[in-house]
């Protein structure tokens, strides 16, 4: 039945971004040097307005950050019905929080937005889309 | 004797639009400004227009950590009490109920929110995805209640999928919003601006090359 479809897409986007959560925060606070492999190899990553294209220049660029901390608030997911890539599975994922960097004792409110492509049974990042909440107009 | 480590946190520089395809730019624009004017009118119900036959829609919301702002004013149980935090929203049967799925539960729910004003001059805005099949666009901003004692200020996260429809025009698949109050010093500078009907794309908008992946071939 159709609506049983729609049911456990609706199931599997929440537990793949309760998993996917999981695993990218505790590798880009703990082990950010394997981060870039959870990005397609032609992901994009937006940060705080700073575009990146391809993991080999994301990985170079999360290098660059300080050291972080990020503690989820908040999750949410969604099934995208129009394939990002044809025939694959894509979910959008938005994690809420706040984030500390170097040990600092200052936490920062951070909204970020995945879509997450299914890619030969490994889930990818397909955009990455991070914003601190501060004011963007001059 | 300390070590030669550097203790003091420096970030890249923020920007305040990124599009990956600057023929997106007058889109988002158009976009953005409509939308938003019917959704700060007294009616959201022209909305049912810009969503497709099986929209779906999830907001999730929270408290700022460590406000200790108690007024009346910052509370958000217009909000926190339909929020699909699935972090605390466990039960499978609960996730589904909060997602609204097609265009009336979705218009809906919109109009069941407080009335608002958006800082579109302030918005931040991030179009990660501009393919001839879809567009994915992500705003980060603040509005204003218009209808609340205080009209208190509340900080958003908001990501539209939209793909063509058959009219020619486009039509919104998904919806995800975040809503939390506003920090001290995005407050101060709410509106700062003035308030123009449409948000101004700042110059030179970055733009990088390379598409997010391939687009399929008809």
């Amino acid at each position: 039945m159709a609506s049983e479809v729609i049911y456990k897409n609706i199931d599997n986007a929440c537990e793949t971004a309760e998993e996917f959560t999981r695993v990218f925060y505790k590798q880009l606070d703990n082990s950010r040097h394997l981060t870039s492999k959870l990005y397609l190899d032609t992901g994009l990553l937006v940060w705080n307005g700073n575009g990146i294209n391809g993991n080999e220049k994301i990985q170079k660029f999360l290098m660059d950050l300080p050291a972080s901390n990020h503690v989820l608030k908040t999750l949410d997911a969604q099934h995208i019905k129009d394939n990002l890539v044809s025939n694959k599975l894509t979910y959008l994922i938005q994690a809420c929080g706040d984030v500390t960097y170097n040990n600092d004792q200052v936490k920062t409110p951070f909204q970020q937005t995945f879509l997450v492509v299914a890619i030969e049974g490994k889930w990818k990042i397909a955009s990455d889309c991070f914003r601190l909440q501060v004011p963007y107009s001059n | 004797i300390g070590f030669d480590v550097s203790d003091e946190v420096s970030l890249p520089p923020n920007k305040q639009w990124f599009l990956i395809d600057q023929g997106g730019q007058t889109l988002v624009r158009d976009f953005l400004t409509q939308y938003f004017a019917i959704y700060d009118s007294d009616s959201r119900q022209p909305l049912l227009e810009a969503y497709d036959e099986t929209a779906m829609l999830s907001m999730a919301s929270t408290y700022l950590t460590g406000d200790m702002r108690n007024a009346p004013e910052n509370k958000l149980n217009a909000y926190i009490s339909k929020s699909r935090n699935i972090m605390r929203i466990t039960e499978r049967e609960s996730r589904r109920r909060y997602l609204k799925i097609g265009k009336l539960q979705v218009v809906s729910f919109l109009s069941d929110l407080p009335k608002t004003k958006h800082d579109l001059l302030g918005f931040a805005v991030d179009l990660p995805v501009f393919t001839p099949g879809m567009i994915v666009l992500t705003m980060n901003g603040v509005f204003r209640e218009t209808n609340v004692n205080g009209n208190p200020t509340r900080a958003f996260h908001r990501t539209f999928v939209i793909v063509p429809n058959s009219n020619g025009g486009f039509s919104i698949t998904n919806d995800m919003l975040f809503v939390t109050n506003t920090t001290r010093e995005q407050e101060s500078k709410a509106f700062s601006s003035g308030t123009p009907d449409q948000p101004i794309v700042p110059q030179p908008a970055q733009v990088v090359q390379a598409p997010v992946v391939p687009t399929p071939q008809p």
